[in-house]
């Protein structure tokens, strides 16, 4: 009887132990963000000039998330202005490289012109011309719309982002 | 004593040569000789005496190093006649455009523009975002210096230590372990073999079954004694890295939240970078399409060539390297010479229309020379010194026409043309933007005043009358390449060893490629190869040359072991095999297969070779005594040399400045 007793509580014991590595495991993963206050056990050195040149270093290789990863966490925050403000820059974003194809293409059919023409100032080349300024003044009005558009998303993710890190605006 | 059936320790050594010659070379320039230092020195002495030589790049020729060869300058002007297109110059919007994309404030007010917000693509690229993220900056910077600090803890390096010197006993009680499991494999095989070996292949089959049995008794005591003693000695390191873990424990937890943390912040700040990044990239692509707008054409002459050969003469004659000395600076060889982004480009004349462009190998004609020698030989008596004369010309093109320097007349690469003069040209007077401007600032980070430097574009309206559009002028030449030289040998005592242990001669021809490493993890130690002078990596075309370097040694390699099988197997049978993928194209450099490969694999060149029996010595040899006693004594070497010249043909370009009156 002792016999079969003994290797029993070895198995309870080992089932109990993976269970409870296992329930570690998923509460590391459902772990929200680590607050920003230093644990006991962690102690905090001062900044100095060159921990900011090795940050500044350290931020040139980090690679950036797919904007779909950005999109996913930004929607699951539930923070509806960051994501608004992102949805209008992305949308811009397109609305420009539309309008610069535009360009590309109108400068393309009048330097042809341009070539082809016997004498510089013919009706096709200023026909062209004019279609280059009109595309010309629709790709500055998208540029400036994209520059105030990504202003916009950048003050709203500086907002969100100090937020979740506990961080006052500078 | 008994005496050895063949009467000294036999020492074969069994000789094929491949070797490269020729008598009848036509020059070129070589690429080697821009990489010799004193040239490149005297070079930049010539330049520095005459700077209209600027943007020349000098070679000196492959077979007489007193003959130099000088491409044409960059530093060329021409005037042109402009015809303008009427009302499609708009210098406003232009500068409108460099002022939005590349703004700065004044530099006492960078702080306070940059506390406001958004303010031009470039200055928040370069500075506003980094003030306005300044204190995520600065949580990093402490989160990762804190990390450092933990990292520091004696505790940490110990555990780290702990766990490096467990793996690494890990590690050799796992090799120990394959060669255990290696032993059993080839006495499996070796069973296998003599299961399906036909009458005339039992005895050897046999004599294989035997080896292996014999090598497992003979090994198998001394790697079971090394487990046992690495078994024991890991003991003792696992308690210790037990102890080392426990001790680091209490410290982790805070080290994989600061990991944590400090991944986070990476990832928003990069999002922060990428997001400016793209901004001023579009804004940058803006303000070059309004530069690049065509605002008018100009009509000009060209030459291609100006005074090089003789400018370059002249001020080379002063320099120490070619004082004193009788020497001849020549005009680069060109070809296909051609305007980029030009009107009516076919309006000028080129100096040739050779338009080879694929690297041949030299004509090699000595046929294979094998060689027996008996005992005692040095390799360097029995290497055929003597090279075939060849008749053919040294540098082929694809066509197979032979190639010669291209000779260029007085009158070619030169010519009239028409070219689009631009936007940014008539507003600012050239093609160029010309030199940033430098701004010195300060940028406040984790309580430091840190110095920051910005170079910055900005619009700079044309001071005067005349203004200068770039033209390119593109064109072809050919070099002498850096030799190739390649050098396998195959030990054949050691791959019979390999052949009877495995029974399988366990790779595909003209497979891979057979680099150190692969003949390394194939467990294959019977091939070595050596190239005595690799591409240079800052060679032209050098993955090119790579690409022809491997491709050599592997016909090395193919041929030295299809000889073997072919000498030393008594038979053999084949598999095809599936093709791998993304084999290098061998034909591309070489047009024959080897007649040895395709007599054991047939057409098909993807086969494995199974089911190996060699040759026992005597049959080798020629002895009818049957002893095998003498194996240790066996050496023999099939060797394969192959010496490559070839040529390369590269691009150059020379840039004209086309200069033409406003109005």
């Amino acid at each position: 009887m002792k016999r079969k007793i003994i290797p029993g509580l070895f198995v309870l014991a080992g089932l109990t132990f993976l269970g409870f590595q296992k329930w570690s495991e998923q509460s590391s993963i459902d772990r929200p963000i680590p607050p920003l206050q230093e644990s006991k056990a962690s102690p905090t050195v001062p900044m100095t000039e060159k921990d900011i040149d090795r940050t500044l270093e350290v931020l040139k290789k980090v690679e950036a998330p797919s904007f779909a990863t950005v999109a996913e966490e930004l929607q699951a925050s539930g923070d509806e202005e960051v994501m608004e403000s992102f949805k209008d820059y992305q949308k811009r974003q397109k609305r420009y490289d539309a309008a610069f194809v535009q360009y590309e293409t109108a400068h393309g059919d009048y330097r042809k012109a341009v070539h082809a023409a016997s004498e510089a100032n013919s009706a096709e080349v200023e026909a062209a011309l004019a279609k280059v300024d009109q595309e010309a003044e629709a790709l500055q009005t998208e540029t400036e719309a994209l520059n105030a558009s990504s202003a916009l998303f950048l003050e709203e993710y500086r907002r969100y982002t100090f937020e979740k890190f506990g961080l006052a605006l500078n | 004593m008994r005496r050895n059936p063949i009467s000294k320790p036999l020492s074969f050594l069994l000789l094929a040569s491949f070797t490269a010659t020729s008598s009848q070379v036509y020059a070129l320039p070589s690429y080697t000789g821009i990489q010799n230092t004193a040239l490149k020195s005297a070079q930049a002495q010539a330049i520095q005496r005459n700077p209209g030589l600027a943007g020349t790049a000098l070679f000196q020729d492959h077979l007489d190093s007193k003959i130099l060869y000088v491409s044409p300058s960059s530093k060329k002007s021409q005037s042109g006649v402009y015809s303008p297109v009427n009302g499609a110059v708009n210098c406003p919007v232009l500068e409108n455009q460099f002022a939005l994309t590349y703004r700065l404030p004044a530099a006492s007010e960078f702080e306070t523009k940059a506390a406001q917000g958004a303010y031009s693509p470039y200055f928040d690229l370069q500075y506003g975002n980094y003030y306005r993220f300044g204190n995520l900056i600065t949580t990093l910077g402490l989160k990762i210096a804190n990390a450092e600090l933990l990292k520091s803890k004696p505790e940490y390096a110990a555990y780290k230590i702990a766990e490096e010197q467990l793996q690494l006993k890990d590690n050799q009680i796992d090799e120990v372990k394959s060669s255990l499991a290696a032993l059993d494999s080839a006495i499996s095989t070796a069973a296998t073999l003599l299961s399906v070996a036909t009458p005339d292949q039992i005895a050897g089959a046999k004599e294989g079954l035997q080896l292996a049995v014999a090598n497992r008794q003979e090994k198998s005591p001394a790697l079971m004694t090394q487990k046992a003693q690495l078994e024991a000695e890991r003991i003792p390191l696992q308690n210790q890295y037990f102890a080392a873990k426990q001790a680091w424990m209490p410290f982790n937890a805070d080290l994989t939240n600061l990991a944590e943390s400090i991944n986070q912040a990476q990832q928003a700040l990069a999002v922060v970078d990428k997001v400016a990044n793209e901004v001023f990239g579009r804004n940058e692509k803006t303000l070059q399409a309004f530069e690049t707008k065509v605002i008018g054409l100009a009509s000009a002459s060209y030459s291609i060539w100006g005074t090089e050969a003789a400018d370059m003469q002249v001020a080379l004659a002063q320099a120490p390297l070619f004082s004193n000395t009788n020497f001849g600076v020549r005009q680069l060889p060109l070809f296909n010479v051609t305007l980029a982004s030009t009107v009516d480009p076919a309006s000028h004349k080129a100096g040739s229309n050779d338009t080879s462009s694929s690297p041949q190998i030299d004509k090699i004609s000595a046929p294979k020379n094998v060689v027996f020698k008996v005992a005692g030989a040095k390799f360097s008596d029995v290497l055929p010194g003597t090279t075939a004369e060849s008749s053919h010309w040294v540098f082929k093109t694809k066509a197979g026409v032979p190639l010669r320097p291209i000779e260029v007349k007085p009158t070619a690469s030169s010519g009239t043309f028409r070219a689009d003069i631009n936007q940014g040209v008539y507003c600012m007077g050239s093609s160029q933007r010309g030199e940033s401007t430098n701004v010195a600032s300060v940028m406040p980070i984790g309580g430091i005043r840190k110095a920051w430097l910005l170079n910055s574009y900005s619009y700079k309206p044309r001071s005067q009358r005349v203004m200068a559009q770039s033209v390119a002028l593109n064109y072809d030449y050919h070099v002498k390449a850096d030799p190739m030289r390649v050098s396998c040998t195959l030990d054949v005592s050691k791959s019979m060893d390999y052949v009877r242990n495995s029974g399988e001669w366990n790779f595909l021809w003209w497979g891979e490629k057979w680099d150190d490493t692969r003949r390394t993890t194939s467990g294959f130690n019977g091939v070595s190869c050596k190239t005595d002078e690799n591409p240079s990596d800052a060679s032209p075309n050098s993955g090119d040359a790579q690409a022809r370097l491997d491709a050599l040694r592997n016909k090395a390699i193919n041929e030295i072991t299809s000889e073997f099988l072919l000498t030393f197997a008594k038979s053999w049978r084949t598999e095809i095999v599936e093709a791998p993928q993304n084999i290098p194209d061998q034909t591309k450099f070489f047009s024959s297969l080897g007649t040895g490969l395709e007599s054991i694999c047939g057409p098909n060149v993807y086969c494995k070779v199974t089911s190996v029996v060699m040759k026992s010595l005597d049959e080798i040899a020629g002895s009818r005594s049957g002893s095998t006693s003498h194996h240790e004594d066996f050496k023999a070497v099939i060797k394969r040399d192959y010496n490559e010249q070839s040529f390369r043909t590269l691009k150059g370009n020379a840039v004209i400045d086309l200069t033409v009156d406003a109005p």
